[in-house]
């Protein structure tokens, strides 16, 4: 309803040659209809029910436009790509008037196109208008071809007509969580890169980065908000843009202090300068709330205990319901911590979190070497005590992970160049059908296939090809489940 | 269509019980379904017999199941099928499954008869504790019993199947079997000597996802598998596949014919077929096939140039004599080097495949797995997929 009194009240508002047009617009409108316009018009003024001439008279008095002839500003609070239209901007209109033909400029990215088409929000879909004027919630499209030249927060000006200061927009988060994305096929870097770009248009919070690594190749460093943001931006890349990924363990910004003074916001670990020229590193801690019945009090708070938690506090909210909280460190629950929270609590545990800030940390960077060459995408950091544990448990899982060669191979997981845990994945020495005869040979032929399928998905890493599925297992080193 | 197969190959679904590591179509079942099986089998042959066919049989083979579960009288009239549809060569080789416990010497002079010419026993072990772990209903004294009825009815050419990595065996167990076959007396002409495959779908399947399925060791059973050609040739079984012994003259030709890319027509339940260029199989249903023997069969796929040359790699590479470089120039009309130069080199250097001189023709090569190669065959096909 709102929509229609803006739209009255800017017929008053404009100047005499706008108010000209409008006559005029309104006049063709009328025609229009009787013509049997497809679209749902707007009524006019005078077609209003009563109740909503009084609203109309209240928002004439609430005089939404301080300066009548204000230049226009409005608020890109979302985009979406259509294929055939370009770039459709979801604004809101905060002063003046946009309209087809309208020469609009984005305020940021300082893009300049000519508006092709405006319009509201229908259920469903999208009702195009001859204008949209201040207060109204609406689209813009303009054959906006690139994606990134529209951010969420901008602001859209007349490009003839701007105004002064670009509106406040919206608030800068920090991404908390980084890793490391991907493409499972490295050809197909360009579409992970168009993905990510489509997705940052209506997800401003989205960070990424080109990053190369020797094991995965060209891929990107990608911050999210937690880990619920990484898993969701994960999901819909392979979903909506039908991409297979490898993901990088998710890892968390670390504070560097080097000995020369300077401070380094470590978000890849491969980036982590030599032990001898850090100072001291400090890692974020995170206020933990986690809400369990309480008959799984005690194993929750062992397990926040094991990871490195600091008792805050326990209370009961109601009988057979306690509030218990806790100060970790983000790097202790990255990984997972809801898994093993949710199994050692049958599912009644939940959990919440908010960032508490640094702490100095004993931390060391744990690197895994397969067949004697280390695989800058499982390197990851970790702190001290838990160093060995968790080395451990990775050689482990990539022993499973990665299939036999025809040669022997050792995992090491090393601490600045010392081994610290080790397995062997022993020598392929047997791989073969016993039995191929005229029935057999269709379907041997499948599983022939699937092998050599299998083997185009492996990263080669020296003389060793490691399955994606490796990279991804060791972020799931819990043997509670 | 003009098809010009030279095997037959005939499926008898029908089996006393199933085995415990069994992926083939079979099943138990009465008399009266048995007998109305085979008319359908009959009608289906007559259909793409003589009519059809213009090429003379160079092989023919009764599989299942167990066909001998079926009374001679059924398989009689199954060969007189063949017979009045088909061509059959002179020196043709006509081979029939059997299971011990499930003929008698009556059974195999019908079989003889009726132009049957070579046997094939699914023994597997000569250890009764190991054939009960598999599943099987005969004993060891069983096949003996008719392995003398099948030397008394007068079959010269006879295959034994035996199995290694079966749950209890060990290398012991497994020499033994080995060689109390080979000492029969009188020999057998082939021996096909298999590691037990646990495939999708089968109680094993079930059992090893259970952890119940206990199976000798990765180096226990590559001990098995190198003894078993020691063993073999020592008693004079040539290898001239990744699984099948012979005496020298008696390879098994039909199966010859699978790998070397010979045109086949599978008859009866679920049957492969390979002609024209395509693959076919027949329905697996049992009443759709019954209901209809002529038209249940589907297109698995149509070969294309590239496909063919696989095949031909693949299947090519099973045989331990390899696959002929003007074998491959002569049906392809392209050098093996310029289609698969990079696969072959490759293993070349890592010692997988290994390069000989063909006895014929002249100036041509052989390219085969070595040792170590035919331990690892799939490592080495998937290349040329």
């Amino acid at each position: 309803m709102a929509l229609f009194f803006t739209f009255s009240i800017s017929v008053c508002a404009q100047p005499a040659r706008r108010r000209a047009e409008q006559t005029q617009q309104q006049t063709r409108r009328q025609t229009n209809r009787a013509g049997g316009a497809t679209y749902r018009e707007f009524p006019a003024a005078q077609a209003m029910p009563a109740d909503a001439d009084w609203r109309r008279d209240v928002y004439r008095e609430l005089d939404l436009m301080k300066d009548e002839n204000a230049p226009l500003s409005a608020l890109i609070f979302d985009s979406l790509y259509d294929s055939y239209k370009g770039v459709i901007v979801f604004v809101r209109v905060m002063n003046g008037t946009v309209k087809k033909g309208t020469k609009i400029k984005m305020m940021a990215t300082g893009a300049s196109e000519e508006v092709v088409e405006v319009g509201i929000f229908g259920a469903g879909r999208f009702i195009p208008c001859d204008e949209l004027s201040a207060g109204m919630v609406g689209y813009i499209t303009a054959s906006i071809k690139t994606l990134s030249e529209t951010e969420v927060g901008d602001t859209v000006t007349d490009a003839d007509n701007p105004c002064a200061e670009p509106l406040p927009g919206y608030k800068k988060v920090q991404p908390v969580v980084y890793c490391g994305v991907y493409p499972a096929d490295s050809s197909k870097y360009e579409d992970l890169k168009e993905a990510l770009e489509k997705l940052q248009l209506n997800d401003a919070s989205l960070f990424f980065e080109p990053e190369t690594s020797l094991a995965l190749g060209f891929g990107f460093r990608c911050g999210f908000l937690g880990l619920l943001h990484l898993d969701i931006i994960q999901e819909r890349l392979e979903r909506e843009y039908d991409l297979d990924l490898v993901t990088t363990a998710p890892s968390v910004v670390y504070k560097v202090y080097k000995t020369d003074g300077t401070v380094i916001e470590l978000t890849n670990p491969s980036n982590l300068p030599d032990p001898s020229e850090i100072e001291y590193m400090e890692e974020p801690i995170v206020n933990a709330e986690i809400m369990v019945t309480k008959d799984f009090v005690g194993s929750i708070m062992e397990l926040c205990q094991q990871r490195r938690g600091r008792y805050v506090s326990m209370e009961y909210i109601e009988a057979g319901r306690a509030l218990i909280k806790y100060e970790l460190p983000l790097n202790e629950i990255i990984y997972d911590f809801f898994d093993a929270l949710k199994s050692r609590s049958r599912g009644y545990a939940s959990f919440d979190y908010d960032l508490k800030g640094y702490e100095k940390s004993s931390l060391v960077k744990l690197d895994i070497l397969i067949n004697k060459e280390q695989v800058d995408a499982l390197s990851f950091i970790v702190h001290s005590d838990s160093a060995y544990e968790r080395g451990r448990k990775m050689c482990e899982k990539l022993k499973d992970e990665i299939p036999r060669h025809l040669f022997e191979i050792p995992i090491q997981a090393c601490v600045g160049g010392r081994v610290i845990a080790r397995e062997t994945v022993k020598a392929m020495r047997k791989d073969v059908l016993a039995k191929c005869y005229g029935g057999d040979i269709t379907r041997k032929k499948k599983l022939l296939e699937k092998q050599k399928e299998g083997k185009k998905r492996m990263r080669q890493v020296g003389s060793v090809e490691i399955p994606q599925s490796a990279f991804m297992s060791v972020l799931k080193l819990d043997d509670d489940n | 269509m003009d098809n010009n197969f030279s095997e037959v190959y005939i499926h008898i679904p029908f089996c006393v019980r199933k085995c415990l590591y069994c992926d083939f179509l079979s099943f138990a079942a009465d008399e009266k379904a048995k007998e109305k099986y085979i008319d359908a089998l009959c009608t289906e042959l007559m259909f793409i017999g003589k009519e059809r066919c213009k090429t003379s049989l160079s092989s023919v083979f009764i599989g299942g199941g167990t066909p001998s579960v079926l009374p001679s009288d059924l398989i009689v009239k199954a060969m007189e099928s063949v017979k009045d549809n088909f061509t059959l060569a002179e020196d043709a080789e006509v081979t029939i499954e059997c299971n011990p416990g499930t003929v008698d010497e009556e059974k195999l002079k019908a079989y003889k008869t009726c132009g049957i010419n070579r046997i094939s026993f699914g023994l597997q072990s000569v250890h009764d504790e190991e054939l009960k772990s598999l599943g099987r209903i005969h004993t060891f004294d069983d096949f003996l019993k008719s392995y003398d009825a099948a030397v008394n009815a007068g079959f010269t050419n006879i295959n034994v199947d035996l199995m290694s990595d079966i749950p209890g065996q060990t290398t012991e167990s497994w020499e033994k079997t080995l060689k109390t076959i080979c000492e029969l007396k009188p020999a057998p002409t082939h021996i096909s000597a298999y590691s037990l495959i646990v495939e999708e779908g089968t109680p094993f399947a079930e059992m090893e996802e259970e952890g119940r399925l206990d199976i000798p060791d990765e180096e226990t059973d590559r001990e098995m598998y190198h003894m078993t050609s020691k063993i073999l040739s020592e008693y004079g079984y040539g290898r001239y596949e990744i699984s099948n012994y012979a005496k020298p003259g008696s390879e098994c030709r039909h199966n010859l014919g699978y790998w070397t890319g010979v045109e086949y027509y599978g008859a009866g339940l679920g049957a492969a077929s390979y002609y024209g260029g395509c693959r076919f199989t027949n329905t697996s249903e049992l009443p759709v096939y019954m209901d209809d023997p002529i038209d249940s069969f589907k297109l698995d796929e149509k070969l294309t140039l590239a496909d063919k040359m696989s095949e031909f790699m693949i299947l090519g590479l099973r045989l331990t004599k390899g696959i002929n470089t003007k074998d491959f120039t002569k049906r392809f009309g392209q050098d093996v080097m310029d289609i698969y130069g990079k696969q072959i080199h490759r293993f070349l250097d890592e010692k997988l495949l290994e390069e000989a001189d063909a006895e014929e023709p002249a100036g041509s090569k052989m390219i085969r797995l070595s040792e170590r190669g035919l331990d690892l065959a799939n490592h080495v096909m998937q290349s040329f997929i």
